[in-house]
């Protein structure tokens, strides 16, 4: 180290080259075979130190409650459309059905930008990629909830944005009331419905459900899909639109598996 | 320098699953710091693909951004003496505050604020490691 002046620079200098042509392979598109390997290697020992690290402190009768009251609450969900299938102005409303074999199943394998305690999370890294059919904006649920959407896919992984990031921006509905409006994800596991107009009728503990926003390709939201439940409305008569504060019925900090939805 | 390659795997892996602190930078810092070898440019350099894995980025982003920031811890110490906490403290925060706004981090102080203390942490243990290795 001390022998020359720069004696590391030509070092440096292959290492930066080499870096830069796997980083524009990648960025091209260029298939590498170095991702797929690095993929292979680091997905258990992520998988393993994700499940040690993150178990859940709740005792298993409130884990079989939480999973209860999900449960039921999903149904609740069921029975808001079917009341709307019976009435007769409204029988164009289908009810979510997304087939099994549309879902591919994912485990969490990382929570990244979370310090417990302080940030929330934000972003799930899940352990499918490109190789197992996950594209880029494909909804990921669990239990007919909606968890977020696929922003980036690797070969062997991909990032979820959940519906609290901040980027998380789509189309929504109450279940109760039929009210539109615009869900925005605002951190720290908060979301915010704005964009209500003041006719339309927001009501405490009614669920907020996905409109849907398929295109012609298939890609988007799936309608129907449970975003979470109000827990304040914030009304004024000044205001042209009217808000919601809503919270996701999900744990998200606690999540294992989620499926995602292949268009 | 073994064992710290070792303890930089790991939390390479801790850092793309659990929390993003940029433990591996700083770790990667002190390691220059206190071994001033070559070899660290090169752990830098796999370590950031292994990152990049585990965090789904870029694929070589992590290490162009690692190589530059020991490449130039390496050229201020042909002038300054770069064996000291203050220098850790300080090349840790702007290291990671940079770290953090280039990887789009949240709570940019924070995380950098954490990253200097961690850096202190790793400089007291291996300085020490290293003092006890050498008088044996």
């Amino acid at each position: 180290m001390h022998k020359g002046r720069y004696k590391f620079l030509p070092l440096l200098a292959i290492l930066l080259i080499i870096t830069l042509v796997i980083f524009i392979s990648d960025f091209i598109g260029i298939s590498n075979p170095l991702s797929l390997v690095l993929d292979k290697m680091t997905i258990p020992f992520q998988n393993n130190i994700y499940s040690a690290l993150h178990t859940s402190n709740d005792s298993s009768e409130v884990v079989k409650l939480k999973e209860e009251n999900l449960s039921l609450q999903t149904q609740l969900a069921k029975l808001y459309e079917l009341q709307k299938d019976n009435n007769a102005l409204r029988d164009q409303f289908a009810v979510t059905q997304i087939p099994t074999q549309n879902l591919i199943s994912a485990n969490v394998i990382g929570t990244p930008q979370f310090i417990p305690g302080l940030t929330s999370v934000e972003v799930l890294i899940i352990d499918k990629g490109s190789n197992d059919g996950v594209k880029k904006n494909d909804g990921v649920i669990y239990k007919n909830n909606l968890v977020g959407t696929v922003s980036t896919v690797s070969l062997g992984r991909s990032l979820v944005n959940l519906v609290t990031n901040k980027n998380s921006v789509f189309t929504a509905k109450t279940a109760k009331t039929n009210a539109l409006g615009v869900i925005k994800g605002q951190g720290q596991e908060e979301m915010f419905l704005d964009n209500v107009v003041l006719s339309d009728k927001l009501q405490n503990g009614d669920l907020v459900l996905t409109k849907g926003s398929i295109d012609e390709n298939g890609q988007g939201q799936l309608p129907q899909l449970i975003i979470g439940k109000i827990i304040a409305v914030n009304k004024k008569t000044s205001n042209i639109f009217q808000s919601a504060d809503v919270k996701s019925l999900l744990d998200l900090e606690r999540l294992s598996m989620v499926f995602v939805v292949k268009q | 320098m073994i064992i710290s390659a070792i303890v930089l795997l790991f939390f390479s892996i801790v850092e793309g699953s659990i929390i993003t602190i940029p433990i591996c930078l700083s770790l990667l810092l002190v390691m220059m710091v206190v071994y001033k070898k070559y070899e660290v440019l090169i752990i830098g350099f796999l370590i950031g693909f292994i990152l990049d894995s585990t965090s789904v980025r870029q694929l070589g982003s992590t290490s162009l951004y690692f190589l530059v920031f020991l490449g130039l811890v390496l050229l201020y110490q042909r002038k300054f003496e770069i064996n000291s906490i203050y220098f850790v403290g300080l090349a840790s925060f702007f290291g990671g505050l940079l770290y953090a706004i280039v990887f789009n981090y949240n709570f940019l102080v924070l995380q950098s604020i954490i990253s200097v203390v961690i850096a202190i942490l790793f400089y007291v243990i291996l300085t020490k490691f290293k003092d006890t290795i050498a008088l044996r």
